[in-house]
């Protein structure tokens, strides 16, 4: 209730201050001049004729708002004014040493129509020039100087809107913004709106789903992931296989986090699609440097994901049929204004495909069975809130892959025994089925609270495990027919497992004691289990029975961390944000202890132009074993320990803004990035074994420069981007020990994103990648091993010469997309239609050398050659979603 | 198997893909053939070395065996002798010897191959000490029926301990051969008509950095992890022979002390053999110690011993 009239209370204030004037006068006493306005526009001016100067003043103004007029009538005097009830009072301000009182505005910014909080909206006085960001859960403190404040919030995708009133105690303003969309209106109000602001970020890329849901996607599929790909400075295979890197770092150096909590897998389909179900997430953003001390675990990146509340104001729902999946989503209050549930689900159907397809072919080769491979993702999350201090969340998050492949082989032949002259016949079964399933689950249960109008903090219980099973069964049998007798049975039955579970508890804090510091300061705990690979197989031949396993024996890790980081402003121009982060891990009776300083800041040198620069220390406790490169499920999390060091990194950073235009912003940024401790598998290692026997240990040096030119107002949006980068890597039992480019080592990367809006219910979009072909090894020339004066045969070698010599051919794709949108009075249908891959551009995954047997000069001859072998062709792709 | 499976699933992956393959020609660098020199040495032997020649990857030819090379042997600067060509007869093709000199360890020697239309090519090494067998023991013998009905299958233990010299890194090759004597029984007499020296292979499931299983027999090892000890090696072996034509001889160990370069080509020789075939497995690159060309010039020393199981 409070609110409300505080609310009012502005309104009304803005309302009469507002008000339009006109005035002329010359040369007449100032009395006269307030007087003549009093009686020509019934304005309630309240004033002593005592304070008044015995100046003359000259003014003539039409139709201009009150306030205006009555600064420029005190302009040079010691005048102000101030609303008090419904009069305006005119005092004398009385110059006093004394500094002005901070007041403080809090407060939650909101979407009008969902209530959902807002993630990383600007609340920006534009009378100070101070301004604060809303925080992960869409909380602000702002402090200001007692007087007239002018204050806007703003949002990318959502109309700015301006308080403007006088602060003279503090308050709280829960503010609820509008959705850009939702009106249908053309203009994009970029993040911190025309007047450029200090950078608060290094390196920091805000992905908006509704502006990724208008980006083509591959099958009609949204992905936040794919869209992150189009940033400058985060790579990919071909077609998204093999996962993201990002600054030339590896694909298990990136913190991914959905609610806060660390997900391990993060991909489908070897990294064609991820598991971000865009009808889940609310907001997205990627770091890519200048980490502030409250990141750590990993050393390159880290991709902040967080989902949907729910609308707090009323039930929704949504549902997309597309190529590959089908997804749902339901939303609504459990109490209007208080508590939400949000609900979403994505099944693919990719076996509606793959089935059928498949029996098909393995009947022409002879066989029964099939092959198949499926995924889904489920979000829930419900809220509540208890108090207008208190908010407790819930969210869970499970998803998982599995792929199976089975075949029934049956034949059966007879032969003669000549001595009994009967015919026998035998009936060989081969029969094989198996599978890999791989899944996620992940969940978080939070509680915020609101100390007064300054402190925020945020405890949360953390949960997310990551589950690999392989499982294989071989049967080979022989049977005599009439009678049936059992000859000949073999049995293999095999099962591989791998695991990581994560326990976690943490609390944060956010400190906002005045407009010039951001205190964040937190601590938490993280209990890991690995289990590292475990192989159990048994076999049946005959009479013998034997069973074996290769396992890797699990690994308990806690980890403890603490974080303190205060973003600082001196004056107008300087911004830093100076941290330290504390880790420390005890991993087989061994403690790992790390100290990591972490500083960024940020110049503003004019209106158009801010320089910054940043330094981060990092470390990362665990390591991803990858035997392909490619995302495969089996890829193997492990755990520092006695022996394997954590890994380790340092970044710097540095770089300009520079605002070209109303919307138009153009980001340069430089990095050099070193990574120590790395490890790979051994070249040729037997991955099935002790890992920790099999790796070597390396380093790594990244380093590039990056440009960002963002349109992000008008109807045509967008960006290109240009990334020049240089990523090598060395270990001592790989290459020699040679240094050897990182296999997504690409020289040059160009991205280019346009959205274009034709009218309120459609919009076109377009993107096209050009990008320097990845690195990779290649055999050209062949020799033989012999003993000399041996007549055993020669062993062939194939000479490598070195690790990732050579380039794949450039690639470039474009993909395009049509966006309609139809609003009923109840109902809102939209149809995404797209050409994945328009110009059919073959991309290759990888080349393999293949032997053809050709007829020359009428004899057979083997004729080798190289074959390419690309992945996704051109792709047209449709789905429809209706929104309830 | 697990690999298979994995390897199942990238071939589903690129199902689609696949289909689509299509030659190309990539614009692989013209590369001159460089002469191949292979040549494994050991004490009190003459030293043998085989010559060829590279191909390029897509050249399906047989390969080219070089007869008219120059191959000199040296002590630092001193030529010991020019290699004479052998040419080969059967399954054994040409190679070149010492007529007269016989390497000795500690000598680090050089060799020198010369061909027309090929650049000269040159490598060092030289043959470590003998590292004595200080003690062989077989045990636990179980004798199971194979899964043939005439086979007889042979586990037990074996356990060999040396001494592995401090100070300096050693590379080592042990390698197990069961003798096996061919008979005939006539009349109730048994006639043993030859003998048979059959190679034990590793499986490459206990495979590590420090230890590899050589893909032809053996294993190869180093001393990084016992460095200037007493070496106690326990393996459980296996071998069969056909109970009705075969009788088992006794058990041999060979362990070669190898120099650093004869166990680097080898260990990642094996590995290269035993990498998965999948196309993104990461290549074995084979080492390589031959200056201006390829393959291997190494020495290594060996100490034999051996043990009769007793059936």
């Amino acid at each position: 209730m409070l609110i409300v009239c505080f609310s009012f209370n502005l309104a009304f204030a803005q309302q009469l201050l507002d008000q339009p004037v006109s005035l002329s006068a010359k040369n007449v006493s100032l009395e006269t001049a307030l007087y003549q306005l009093i009686d020509e526009s019934d304005v309630p001016l309240s004033f002593s004729n005592n304070i008044l100067p015995n100046t003359s003043v000259t003014i003539n103004v039409q139709a201009q708002p009150l306030r205006k007029v009555l600064r420029q009538l005190f302009q040079g005097t010691n005048l102000s004014f101030l609303l008090e009830g419904q009069q305006i009072l005119i005092f004398k301000r009385k110059y006093t040493t004394r500094p002005k009182r901070q007041f403080t505005i809090s407060g939650f910014l909101k979407d009008e129509a969902t209530q959902e909080t807002l993630i990383g909206a600007s609340i920006f006085d534009q009378k100070t020039k101070q301004g604060t960001i809303t925080n992960e859960y869409g909380f602000y403190s702002l402090s200001l100087p007692e007087g007239e404040v002018e204050v806007l919030f703003s949002f990318l995708g959502y109309t700015s809107q301006v308080l403007r009133f006088r602060l003279d105690s503090s308050a709280v303003i829960n503010q609820s913004l509008q959705s850009n969309l939702t009106l249908q209106t053309v203009e994009v109000v970029g993040r911190s709106g025309w007047e450029q602001q200090r950078p608060r970020e290094m390196s920091t890329d805000y992905l908006n789903p509704k502006m990724v849901e208008e980006l083509p996607g591959l099958g009609g599929e949204t992905d936040i992931l794919r869209a992150a790909y189009l940033l400058p400075g985060v790579q990919t295979g071909t077609d998204g296989v093999g996962g993201m890197f990002v600054r030339g770092g590896g694909a298990g150096q990136n913190l991914v986090l959905i609610d806060d909590v660390p997900v391990y897998n993060i991909y489908h389909a070897a990294g064609l699609l991820s598991v971000f179900n865009s009808q889940a997430v609310r907001s997205a953003k990627l770091l890519k440097g200048g980490f502030p001390a409250r990141y750590g675990g990993r050393l390159s990146s880290v991709m902040d994901v967080r989902t949907k509340d729910g609308n707090a104001r009323e039930w929704a729902a949504e549902a997309e049929v597309g190529m590959l999946t089908g997804r749902f989503s339901t939303e609504g209050p459990i109490v209007k204004d208080k508590s939400s549930i949000f609900v979403s689900g994505r099944f693919s159907y990719l076996n509606w495909y793959f089935r059928p397809i498949s029996e098909r072919w393995k009947l022409e080769q002879g066989e029964r069975g099939s092959t198949g491979y499926e995924y889904y993702d489920i979000n829930a999350k419900v809220n509540f809130t208890i108090s207008d201090q208190d908010r407790v969340y819930l969210s869970l998050y499970n998803g998982s892959d599995g792929y199976s492949n089975s075949g029934l082989f049956e034949s059966t032949l007879s032969i003669l025994d000549i001595a009994r002259n009967e015919v026998i016949s035998f009936q060989s079964e081969q029969e094989y089925s198996e599978s890999i399933t791989w899944g996620n689950t992940v969940g978080a249960l939070r509680w915020n609270h609101v100390f007064g109008n300054k402190l925020f903090a945020n405890a949360t219980f953390t949960f997310s495990q990551l589950n690999v099973d392989i499982d294989y069964r071989e049967v080979d049998r022989l049977l005599r027919l009439d009678p049936t007798i059992e000859l000949f049975d073999l049995l293999n039955v095999g099962r591989y497992s791998s695991g990581i579970y994560d326990y976690g508890a943490k609390i944060d804090f956010d400190y906002v004691p005045n407009a010039s510091h951001y205190i964040r300061f937190g601590a938490g705990t993280i209990l890991r289990t690995f289990e590292p690979g475990a192989l159990s197989f048994t076999g049946v031949n005959e009479d013998i029975d034997f069973e074996g396993s290769l396992a890797n024996d699990p690994i308990q890790s806690t980890e403890n961390y603490f974080y303190l980081e205060d973003e600082v402003t001196f004056g107008e121009r300087w911004l830093v944000n100076a941290g330290v982060r504390y880790e420390n891990l005890a991993v087989q009776q061994r403690n790992y202890t790390v100290l990591q300083p972490r500083l960024f800041t940020s110049y503003k040198v004019n209106d158009w132009m801010s320089a910054k620069a940043s330094y981060s220390s990092m470390a990362q406790f665990l390591h991803l074993l990858s035997q392909s490169g490619i995302a495969l499920p089996t890829d193997l999390w492990v755990s520092a320990t006695a022996q394997v060091s954590p890994q380790r990194s340092w970044q710097v950073d540095g770089g300009a803004n520079f605002m070209l235009g109303k919307g138009l912003e153009l980001n340069v940024e430089a990095y050099y990035k070193r990574m120590d401790n790395l490890i790979a598998y051994t070249e040729g290692a037997n991955v099935l074994n002790n890992w920790e026997d099999n790796i070597t240990t390396g380093q790594g040096n990244a380093y590039g420069i990056e440009l960002l030119l963002r349109k992000s107002v008008g109807k045509t949006s967008g960006w290109i981007s240009y990334g020049l980068a240089k990523v090598d890597r060395q270990f001592e039992l790989i290459n020699k020990g040679r240094p050897f480019p990182f296999k997504f080592d690409r020289r040059h990367d160009l991205k280019l994103v346009v959205n274009h809006r034709l009218n309120d219910w459609c919009h076109l979009s377009a993107n096209w990648v050009l990008s320097s072909g990845f690195a990779f090894s290649l055999p050209f020339e062949r020799y033989i091993f012999q003993e000399p004066g041996s007549p055993q045969d020669p062993v062939v070698i194939e000479d490598f010469d070195a690790i990732n010599k050579y380039r794949m051919p450039t690639y470039h794709r474009l993909d395009v997309g049509a966006h309609m949108r139809f609003k009923g009075e109840k109902i809102v249908q939209q149809l995404h239609l797209g050409i994945y891959n328009v110009y059919n551009r073959r991309n290759p995954l990888y080349y393999n050398l293949r032997t053809e047997i050709v007829n020359r000069n009428n004899s057979l001859d083997a004729v080798k050659r190289f074959v390419e072998v690309p992945l996704l062709p051109i792709l047209p792709s449709v789905s429809y979603t209706v929104k309830f | 198997m697990i690999r298979l499976v994995v390897f199942c699933f990238v071939a589903f992956l690129i199902f689609i893909a696949a289909t689509c393959e299509r030659p190309v020609d990539l614009e692989i660098p013209v590369l001159n053939p460089k002469l191949v020199v292979v040549s494994n040495f050991t004490s009190a032997e003459n030293l043998l070395v085989q010559v060829s020649e590279t191909q390029s990857i897509l050249d399906s030819n047989d390969v080219t065996y070089v007869t008219d090379a120059t191959v000199e042997l040296f002590q630092g600067n001193n030529l010991l002798e020019e290699l004479s060509l052998v040419m080969g007869t059967g399954r054994i093709p040409p190679f070149y010897t010492t007529l007269t000199t016989t390497p000795k360890p500690g000598i680090e020697y050089m060799i020198r191959v010369d061909a027309p239309g090929f650049e000269p090519v040159m490598a060092q090494s030289s043959i470590p000490d003998r590292i004595d067998i200080l003690n062989l023991e077989v045990s636990d013998l179980v004798i199971t029926p194979g899964s043939n009905e005439d086979e007889l299958v042979f586990s037990y233990n074996v356990n060999l301990i040396f001494e592995d010299p401090g100070a300096q890194a050693n590379y080592y090759q042990l390698n197990f051969f069961q003798e096996v004597f061919p008979y005939v029984s006539i009349e109730g007499d048994t006639t043993i008509v030859g003998k048979d020296l059959r190679q034990i292979n590793f499986s490459a499931n206990s495979n590590n950095n420090n230890f590899i299983a050589y893909f032809d027999g053996g294993v190869l090892f180093d001393d990084a992890n016992f460095n200037g000890s007493l070496i106690s090696y326990g393996f459980r072996l296996q071998t069969s022979i056909n109970r009705d034509t075969e009788l088992l001889g006794q058990m041999f160990a060979e362990l070669r002390s190898t120099s650093e370069e004869y166990y680097l080509f080898h260990n990642s020789l094996s590995r290269q053999q035993l990498n998965s075939n999948d196309p993104f497995s990461e290549p074995v690159i084979v080492f390589n110690n031959i200056e201006n060309g390829k393959g291997i010039f190494a020495g290594y020393n060996q100490a034999v011993d051996s043990v009769l199981i007793l059936q």
